[in-house]
């Protein structure tokens, strides 16, 4: 009968070592290291003067659908600063809540309403946000794209030169894959 | 060598400046490009570290070779992890493993180093390390040293062939024409040198040889000269030789002329001596017989015969004082006495008391002067002023009673005996004998002093004529003159000139009349 609660354990430690390799690859739980990115990627972005009231008002982070960070959005974002502007984090129940935002990361739980959503923040200077596939494709501005067990982004230049934002030249150096969508489902 | 000399220093100069002007420029340059890679660097490598792509990082530094002074780049994470490095190929590895904690510039021993960090929009992001290397200047040295090496060389070799070319071209003529002005220097004046080049050594060649001809027939024609007038002065020696050789035999003619003349002269003295003492016999012999005969026989002889006997008697008498006279003469050359210091005053004060008697019977006078003392035979200056003062008195003016002056004159004459020779010793004494006595016709101033040479019969002035000879005799003696002015009527005057100290050699010891 030891020898049972000895497999037991066995087993469990083989289940155990199983369950950590997901975890392992990345050294870093997935929504930590992509809300990291989300700081990162605002770094490289310039906003234009009217999208803030004054120079030290907040950095909008608007998450629209459901919440994939759990915590580690504010453990990220929570007090920093973007330039001079402190960092605000909103959950957003509508898309149009996004227009008062800088930035809105669109979660995969929306994915229904995506064209309605870049529609409604098409003419405003946000940054949108995903890890949907094939975000930048259909006119996102950064995707968070999975590779070789790494979270690299993807970037669409023209999406945000569209509405006056400027992606920094030398995030393209590290982008994985730069889209051009000039108009492209947008008439 | 100077050529070289003077192409190198400013080359050395110019590339000292340049040297000089690299170094100092240098770090500038370096500093500022540091700065601008590191803007650029710092700027292109902010996403690769921010989104950790190592692999980008990477690329990012590889731009660095944009700035050729950059030798090295690394970027390291905030947490000081090496994150990526670049070196420049063949360069060495340098950068720290961690992140440097000191940020900004600062000279190393392999470049100068720059440390940044890498933000973006106020958020660090990591550390950039730039470090600019020596390479470069290095190889700008190198290349400036090769340069002046290169350009050495080329002037070197350009000084050389300048040389050889300045060597053939000048040196070699000028060593020539030095050669022939040496050898026509040591008189070979035959050199030439050869005219090759019509530029200045040719036409230096052409002067040169020019003078080297003039030179040779200018040297010809003094050769000539010379010989011309050697052969001139050589006839002339040979006249002069035999004008010589004719005069030698002209003197010695002369020579045994005066000895011969000497000589019959001494041959008279001795016979004119011998005779008047031969002859001073037999008239001794006449007198004492023709006094003899007028005392003993006198009375008996008649007036006429008496008379005859009383004129023999005189003649014989006369005959006598003329042989006494020319005995005196005579002797004046034959005997010769030592000179002695002779005090004239004394001499005349003897001659004066001599011819008391006469001074007496005339009653003239004899005023002297102050005499002078010199050398001489005082027997003779004894006779010598005995004779001039009888003579002043003798031959006085029959109503006027005789003044004689014996004085010493300033000596005025220039024309002396023995043609302006210095007399030896004192020089000379001019002794003056004037009278106021009838005097004489100036053409008869040299027969007066002859030998029996009279201006007036016997009967008017006795004596024999002998006086003013025997004078004339002694002063000649004493290698004096003698001379006599005078006016018929107006008296006389004798001036004799005496040298003071005695001659060394008496001319004419015999007379040379």
């Amino acid at each position: 009968m030891n020898w049972q609660r000895i497999g037991w354990l066995v087993v469990a430690l083989v289940l155990v070592w199983a369950g950590w390799p997901a975890r392992a690859q990345s050294e870093a739980p997935e929504y930590q290291i992509k809300a990291a990115l989300l700081y990162k990627v605002a770094l490289f972005v310039e906003w234009p003067d009217r999208a803030f009231e004054s120079p030290s008002s907040p950095f909008v982070v608007g998450v629209l659908g459901g919440d994939p960070f759990g915590p580690w959005l504010e453990q990220e974002l929570g007090g920093m600063r973007i330039g001079d502007h402190p960092v605000e984090i909103r959950r957003l129940k509508r898309a149009s809540q996004g227009r008062d935002c800088h930035m809105v990361f669109i979660s995969r739980s929306d994915e229904m309403r995506l064209d309605e959503v870049l529609d409604e923040l098409r003419s405003m200077p946000v940054l949108t946000v995903s890890d949907r596939s094939g975000f930048c494709e259909t006119g996102g501005m950064i995707g968070l794209v999975p590779h070789q067990n790494h979270v690299r982004i993807a970037l669409n230049a023209d999406s945000a030169e569209r509405v006056g934002l400027t992606i920094s030249a030398t995030l393209q150096r590290v982008a994985l894959s730069v889209y051009s969508t000039p108009n492209k489902g947008h008439r | 060598m100077a050529i070289l000399l003077t192409s190198f220093l400013p080359l050395l100069v110019v590339v000292g400046c340049l040297f000089a002007y690299e170094l100092a420029t240098h770090r500038d340059r370096v500093q500022r490009d540091l700065h601008a890679a590191a803007d650029f660097l710092a700027a292109n490598s902010a996403p690769t570290l921010a989104f950790d792509d190592a692999e980008a990082a990477q690329e990012t530094l590889a731009t660095m070779t944009a700035w050729p002074d950059l030798a090295e780049s690394a970027l390291y994470t905030p947490d000081g992890r090496l994150f990526a490095s670049q070196v420049r190929t063949g360069g060495w590895k340098l950068a720290p493993t961690s992140a440097p904690v000191i940020e900004g510039l600062r000279p190393g021993d392999a470049g100068t180093e720059m440390v940044r960090s890498v933000t973006q929009k106020g958020r660090r992001l990591g550390t950039l390390y730039v470090r600019a290397g020596t390479a470069r200047l290095h190889e700008r040295l190198m290349r400036y040293t090769s340069i002046v090496l290169v350009v050495s060389a080329a002037l070197a070799g350009g000084a050389f062939m300048l040389m050889a070319l300045l060597q053939r071209l000048v040196s070699s003529p000028i060593l020539r024409l030095s050669r022939m002005a040496e050898a026509i220097a040591r008189g070979d004046l035959s050199a030439r040198a050869p005219v090759t080049s019509g530029d200045e050594i040719g036409q230096l060649a052409g002067a040169l040889n020019r003078m080297a001809n003039e030179l040779s027939q200018s040297y010809a024609a003094l050769e000539a000269r010379v010989r011309a007038r050697t052969a001139e002065l050589a006839a002339a020696n040979t006249g002069l030789q035999a004008e010589i050789q004719e005069r030698q035999a002209a003197e010695v003619a002369l020579k045994r002329t005066a000895a011969e003349l000497a000589r019959s002269n001494r041959d008279l003295e001795e016979f004119a001596n011998v005779a008047s003492h031969d002859l001073q016999e037999p008239l001794r012999k006449i007198t004492s017989f023709g006094d003899l005969l007028k005392s003993q026989a006198g009375p008996t002889l008649g007036v006429e015969a008496r008379d005859y006997l009383e004129r023999m008697l005189n003649a014989a008498i006369r005959m006598r004082r003329l042989i006494d006279d020319l005995l005196i003469y005579s002797r004046v050359s034959a005997r010769s006495q030592p000179h002695v210091s002779v005090d004239l005053s004394r001499v005349v004060q003897g001659v004066l008391e001599d011819l008391e008697t006469a001074l007496a019977r005339t009653q003239g006078r004899v005023e002297v002067g102050p005499l002078p003392v010199l050398e001489a035979e005082e027997t003779q200056m004894r006779q010598l002023f005995q004779n001039l003062i009888s003579n002043a008195l003798k031959f006085r003016k029959a109503d006027v009673a005789p003044v004689v002056t014996v004085r010493q004159e300033a000596d005025d004459a220039v024309d002396v005996p023995g043609g302006g020779e210095e007399a030896p010793g004192g020089g000379w004494c001019k002794l003056v004998v004037q009278d106021n006595g009838i005097g004489f016709d100036e053409k008869y101033r040299e027969r007066i002093f002859g030998v029996f040479q009279r201006l007036h019969t016997q009967a008017a002035y006795e004596g024999s004529g002998i006086g003013l000879a025997v004078c004339r005799k002694i002063v000649q003696r004493h290698g004096g003159v003698i001379e006599a002015h005078g006016r018929v009527g107006e008296g006389a005057t004798f001036i004799v000139r005496l040298p003071l100290r005695r001659r060394l050699q008496q001319k004419g010891e015999h007379g040379d009349e």
